[in-house]
């Protein structure tokens, strides 16, 4: 560019800034002087200039009732009237003026998430709501700028790690009061408020005024604590990951010293990867613990056993509870005796995280309490299965309903053909289950996609789990409950047991929780299912599919 | 007599609490304790009672202590129309009166509403030693109103005296005017003599509660530990001492005296003197002071863990921040919320290992609340505030050295200008210029006729102004900082009219020697002052994982770097976060209108935005006079500019006990120790990391400690400019 068109260039932008300077100089004239005329026209001002004049000449005094009666009567009549605002496009001054804003916002079916977190919660609840992060310094700005349904603060925000770290002690009162401004925008704008008290935080976090305050861990997020293609060759040592200084009493301490132990405290990021290497664990915080069972480790957790855990669930060699420290030791070994955990012990252990301990049941849980119903059902939405059948008679289709009813995990819908309508029909609808009927397909046996695409194209739900009827593909009470948890651990497109031998790696012969090139499809996503690609092609054409065997019932 | 001359007489201290020294309770002990402290600290100390004496247990003593004077307005009849009590406008009226007549050098008061009249006062600004109690501890509580009362108080004290670390800091981060001013005055344990706890539990376990019945003090739910402890097979006693029922709601009073008279395994003792108390408590074996969860985030400490501890009882008492650093994050007797996590506790407290471990902590943290702490406490604030008592500055001159403090900005200056207002001998006038070349033009002038020292902060025109009317028999002291070499200013200076310039670095003062070829021996070198007192605070948890940097503008402070710093940590540790207390660059005008500084700003800070490792990583805090506070949250204190005079804010984090990282500047090793000075960021980074990862954070923190105190503490810079002004520095002589 040559020198005089540099210098152009240079007086052009100069120019352009004195232009917007001089613009924002104006809009600021201009809300002075809007300010200014409430001011002059404000009801207090009007007053105290009453009652000065009145000290200043006390002979008025006598008739300062009047000149304030009159006041009164004179309200509103003969205030300053703003100037009009100057001519700027595009200049907002509302707060309302964020509904304008045109550019692309989240998916409408998700929550919208003013959020105040804990290192991981992101990652935790990203796959269910949409999260708008506010920081301390940029929290006023980002909450007036967008539309959000709820406003949710985690006491872990308050941990290391996080931008919000000491939120709620006296030292840090710049960020209680930051979040305090946050929740009173919130109050005026009739955005719910929640504290989440998923850990130990400062006391002063609790003096804020919270619509609703949960007292719950926010249990495991099966995607990213999951034993998904657990490598063979992992260690046997016990771990324990967390801060060093619960480790610094006896006997825990001994354990430690003499090397029983492997003590270290990752970051949030390496965190899941160092949990799937170890077969074995101390927990000492039930989230910490559940984390451990769902990364496919035996668990000895000393104190309180993880909400929603109970003895039925979790088998009693996967998870030891004590309550003394000095039992620890004894059970791991005992715990470390043992293989690592079988292939049945895992499917019993994530199937009761699933129902009961995963995050998005937690979070589930909260919203409703929170009064956000719609909101509630529509985290779980991932979850929702419609089962395919196509019932060749009633009895057929009692044996349909008796499956569906036993199941720990309830479909949301059944989709059968047209033709298909059956008495048995009734007790799942009695159950809230969608009964739906697709146009009649031909019917071509199995092996053809066409008849499962045809319902599958009818049906709603994020999942569609075909079932085929005759005694010998009875579900177990387990069925939905495992596909749908292996789903939400791997983000599988389908979910089955294998077609083909994977190769070994030192787990059973049938190798669960892997990925694999083809399964005989129990879980698909309905998008897959409604292509008329054959599942054996699936494989082929990038769809990820994951291994895991059928459980028979008994 | 001493060899150096008449004994120079301790500090004369008048100390009234709004609190009536009949009724036994905290806030008289209180009043009894601090006067013993001052008296030991070597202070004359007056106590001045609200009420008539009808209860001598707490004056009887008093009046035997050396030193210490019992005024008593009633029996006296200092006042007329005095009522039951002093009012605190009649307290404050006769605390004026009497120093009138004999001035005091601290002025001790405890109570908000006395506070506000004696903040009013004028004779009695800037002596006021306050105490700060009934004070808001949350947010909503601080109106404008309540911080507009805290602010007058704050300014018209020397000291505001807070009980614990976590109110101190509250306060200064809620009223600005605190900060600086703030001390830790922790409560006094006083106990009765020969009474001790029984070192171990006893069965039937006995429990006791002294104080008050009232629903946030879990009184009604203590009740229930008997019978939750005998279903565990435990056999307990509960004994509670009180008798004040409190509580609005009738139900509630109705069913909490139901259960202390009538429930299985309570005792109740009723009402009782705090010694007896105390000496039933000794009886027992547990302690009780667990409380609503609502309590957690009080900013007291309750004095009656202390006293427990100090007898020798362990405490069963809610885990909060405040205990956690009283007693540890391992103590074994914190409650949880309901009546059944304190009776598993409690269970738990029959093993005599478990019993042993508690009992020795709480008695080690009322170890540190002795009246012999007190003394020592108030030492080292007596020194500080009244440094001419302290026997560190020369003999008193026969008349008094008038000294003119002359400048547009006196941040930098305004500990030494306190300094240089509490010696003795001395008279120190503002010459407060309203720019940096604009002033009054006749005050100026006025000043220069009347002073005998004239201390120019900056080396710029006002410097100028005040060598060409200097005047015969007067010193000209100019402090030169940086950005004044590179203007026009020294070189107007008539530099032979000048005693000293005085550079704040070895660096800095070769550079002025170079710059200006003035005679090497006027160019000194005082370094900047840290208040090594007030910044040393402890740290809050797992500060080594923050970096903080004060001051980003403009863009030589190179903020980039410092993100090169933390990017570079974060790829392996991403709890590292930067932690900016600092003015944003628009809000200086003379920085934002200039295109390059804009340009460098907006990369910068787009730079925070878009990389993965810096979104969310970098925090920018409030800039404020809070530093203290901040420091706490801080471990690593990063320098990363282009160049400096000084840079105060390394020597600060090291006061505060956080590692300076110090990239290589011009002349940072002459200000530095070369173990804190990198040569690029990824030394820096790598420095940290091994730091943290090493497990030397402790350590190297204590280095760094203890090398500021040695070489920028605020009392030894004191002590220089003391010199400077006195004329008793080597190199700092009249020159007419």
């Amino acid at each position: 560019m040559s020198e005089q068109s540099d210098t152009s260039a240079i007086e052009r932008r100069q120019r352009e800034r004195m232009e917007r300077a001089l613009a924002d100089r104006d809009a600021r004239i201009h809300e002075l002087q809007v300010r200014l005329a409430a001011l002059e026209g404000s009801a207090s001002l009007a007053v105290g200039r009453v009652l000065t004049e009145a000290a200043r000449r006390p002979r008025r005094l006598p008739r300062l009732p009047g000149d304030l009666f009159r006041l009164w009567r004179g309200k509103g009549r003969g205030a300053a009237s703003p100037p009009p605002p100057p001519d700027r496009p595009g200049f907002v001054g509302y707060d309302e003026d964020r509904l304008l804003v045109g550019y692309p916002g989240p998916p409408p079916e998700r929550l919208v998430v003013a959020g105040v977190l804990g290192p991981g919660l992101r990652d935790m609840l990203d796959p269910y709501v949409h999260l708008v992060p506010l920081l301390p310094h940029d929290a006023g700005v980002v909450f007036d700028a967008v539309e959000v349904d709820l406003v949710l603060v985690t006491a872990s925000a308050a941990s290391v790690g996080s931008p919000w770290n000491h939120l709620g002690d006296p030292a840090a009162l710049d960020r209680t009061r930051a979040l305090g401004r946050v929740l009173a925008s919130a109050r005026g704008r009739g955005v719910p408020t929640v504290l989440w008290q998923d850990a130990g935080a400062p006391p002063g976090l609790a003096t804020l005024d919270f619509d609703h305050v949960e007292h719950d861990d926010c249990g495991v997020a099966l995607h990213v604590f999951n034993p998904v293609a657990l490598d063979a060759g992992r260690e046997r040592a016990p771990l324990y990951a967390g801060p060093g200084s619960a480790l610094s009493a006896a006997p825990l301490a001994e354990l430690r010293e003499r090397g029983d132990l492997t003590a270290l405290d990752p970051p949030w990021p390496g965190l899941a990867a160092l949990l799937r290497r170890h077969t074995l664990a101390l927990g000492l915080d039930p989230v910490r613990t559940v984390q451990h069972l769902a990364s496919g480790s035996r668990v000895v957790a000393l104190g309180a056993r993880p909400r929603g855990i109970g003895t039925d669930g979790v088998p009693g060699e996967v998870l030891r509870s004590v309550d003394d420290p000095a039992k620890v030791a004894p059970e791991l070994a005992a715990a470390r005796a043992e293989p690592p955990v079988g292939a049945d012990e895992l499917r019993a252990t994530l199937r009761a995280l699933f129902l009961r301990a995963a995050t998005p049941v937690r979070l589930s849980g909260l919203l409703a309490r929170a009064g956000l119903t719609e909101a509630a059902e529509q985290v779980l939405s991932g979850r929702r299965v419609a089962v395919l059948a196509r019932p060749a008679d009633e009895t057929e289709a009692e044996r349909l309903a008796d499956d569906l009813v036993a199941q720990l995990h309830q479909p949301a819908e059944l989709v059968v053909p047209a033709a298909a309508d059956f008495a048995a029909f009734d007790r799942l609808r009695s159950r809230g289950v969608t009964v739906r009927q697709a146009a009649e397909a031909p019917a071509d046996g199995d092996a053809e996609p066409a008849p499962w695409a045809a319902l599958a194209e009818a049906a709603a739900a994020e999942w569609v789990a075909p079932w085929h009827g005759g005694q010998a593909a009875r579900w177990a009470p387990g069925h939905l409950a495992d596909m749908v948890c292996a789903g939400e651990c791997s983000a599988a497109d389908a979910i089955g047991p294998a077609l083909l031998p994977l190769d070994a790696s030192g787990w059973d012969a049938a190798v669960d929780y892997a990925f694999t090139g083809a399964v005989e499809p129990a879980l698909i996503r309905r998008t897959l299912a409604r292509k008329p690609t054959p599942p054996s092609e699936w494989g082929r054409h990038g769809a990820r599919l994951l291994a895991l065997a059928l459980e028979r019932p008994n | 007599m001493t060899a150096e001359g008449p004994r120079r007489p301790g500090p004369r201290a008048v100390v009234y609490g709004d609190v009536d020294l009949n009724i036994i309770d905290g806030s008289a002990i209180w009043a009894q304790s601090m006067t013993q402290a001052l008296a030991e600290a070597g202070c004359e100390v007056t106590l001045v009672l609200k009420a008539p004496v009808r209860t001598p247990r707490l004056v009887d003593p008093l009046t035997r202590v050396p030193g210490v004077t019992v005024v008593r307005p009633h029996e006296e009849g200092l006042l007329p129309d005095l009522g039951e009590r002093l009012t605190p406008e009649q307290a404050v009226a006769l605390l004026a009166r009497m120093d009138a007549e004999r001035p005091f050098d601290l002025v001790v008061v405890r109570g908000s509403r006395l506070a506000e009249r004696a903040a009013a006062e004028e004779s009695l600004r800037g002596r006021l030693w306050t105490y700060l109690t009934d004070v808001p501890q949350t947010l909503s509580g601080l109106t404008p109103d309540a911080v507009a009362g805290l602010t007058a108080i704050a300014h018209a004290s020397r000291y505001l005296l807070c009980q614990t670390e976590e109110l101190r800091c509250f306060l200064e981060q809620a009223v600005p005017a605190a900060c600086g001013k703030c001390v830790l005055f922790p409560p006094v344990v006083v106990l009765p003599e020969g009474v001790a706890g029984p070192g171990q539990a006893d069965d039937p376990l006995t429990l006791v509660y002294t104080g008050k019945f009232a629903p946030a003090w879990n009184t009604l739910e203590m009740t229930e530990l008997p019978g939750l402890l005998g279903d565990r097979g435990v056999r307990a006693e509960l004994h509670m001492i009180g008798d004040k029922i409190h509580g609005s709601d009738r139900d509630w009073a109705k069913k909490m005296r139901v259960a202390l008279e009538s429930t299985p395994g309570v005792v109740w003792h009723g009402g009782h003197s705090r010694e007896d108390a105390l000496r039933m408590s000794a009886q027992r074996a547990v302690g009780l002071s667990w409380r609503a969860p609502e309590l957690d985030a009080s900013l007291e400490l309750s004095t009656k863990v202390l006293e427990l501890g100090a007898l020798g009882l362990p405490v069963v008492l809610n885990r909060t921040p405040m205990h956690e650093r009283l007693l540890g994050a391992d103590y074994p007797l914190y409650a949880g919320a309901d009546a059944t996590s304190v009776a598993d506790v409690l269970a738990r407290a029959r093993d005599p290992q478990v019993y042993r471990r508690a009992a020795d902590a709480c008695a080690r943290a009322a170890a540190d609340f002795t009246l012999g702490r007190a003394a020592e406490r108030l030492r080292g604030y007596l020194d500080r505030a009244l440094p001419a008592l302290s026997g560190r500055n020369a003999a008193l001159p026969s008349e008094p050295l008038k000294v003119v403090v002359a400048g547009h900005e006196l941040k930098f200056f305004t500990r030494l200008l306190e300094h240089l207002r509490s010696l003795p001998g001395v008279e120190v006038r503002l010459d407060q210029w309203t720019g940096f070349n604009d002033h009054d033009e006749p005050a100026s002038r006025a000043l220069a006729d009347w002073a005998d020292v004239v201390i120019c902060e900056w080396c710029g025109p006002n410097a100028v102004y005040y060598a060409r009317h200097k005047r015969p028999g007067q010193r000209l002291l100019v402090r030169l900082h940086r950005f004044e070499l590179y203007s026009e200013w020294p070189k107007r200076l008539a530099v032979e009219k000048v005693d000293a310039v005085i550079c704040v670095s070895p660096h800095y003062a070769e550079l002025t020697r170079r710059r200006t070829g003035w005679p090497a021996e006027k160019v000194l070198v005082v370094p900047n002052w840290v208040d090594t007192e007030q910044l040393d605070r402890p740290k809050l948890p797992d500060a080594e994982y923050a970096l903080g940097i004060i001051g980003i503008a403009p863009s030589r402070k190179r903020l980039d770097r410092a993100l090169d710093v933390l990017e570079r940590l974060r790829r392996t540790d991403p709890r590292f976060m930067l932690h900016v207390k600092s003015k944003l660059p628009w809000e200086y005008w003379w920085i934002w209108k200039r295109s390059e500084e804009r340009a460098y700003f907006e990369r910068v800070f787009r730079r925070i935005q878009r990389s993965p490792e810096l979104s969310g990583a970098v925090v920018f805090d409030p800039f404020g006079p809070d530093v203290a506070v901040w420091l706490r949250r801080i471990g690593f204190v990063l320098s990363t500019s282009d160049d400096e005079s000084f840079h105060l804010a390394p020597a600060e984090g090291m006061a505060s006990g956080a590692v300076p990282v110090v990239l290589a500047w011009p002349g940072a090793d002459t200000i530095y120790d070369d173990h804190w000075v990198h040569a690029d960021t990824d030394q820096a980074a790598a420095a940290i990391a091994d730091t943290v990862r090493g497990g030397r954070f402790d350590a190297e923190r204590e280095l760094g400690r203890e090398q500021v105190r040695a070489a920028y503490a605020l009392e030894g810079v004191c002590d220089r400019w003391t010199e400077l002004v006195r004329g008793t520095a080597p190199a700092a002589a009249a020159r007419a």
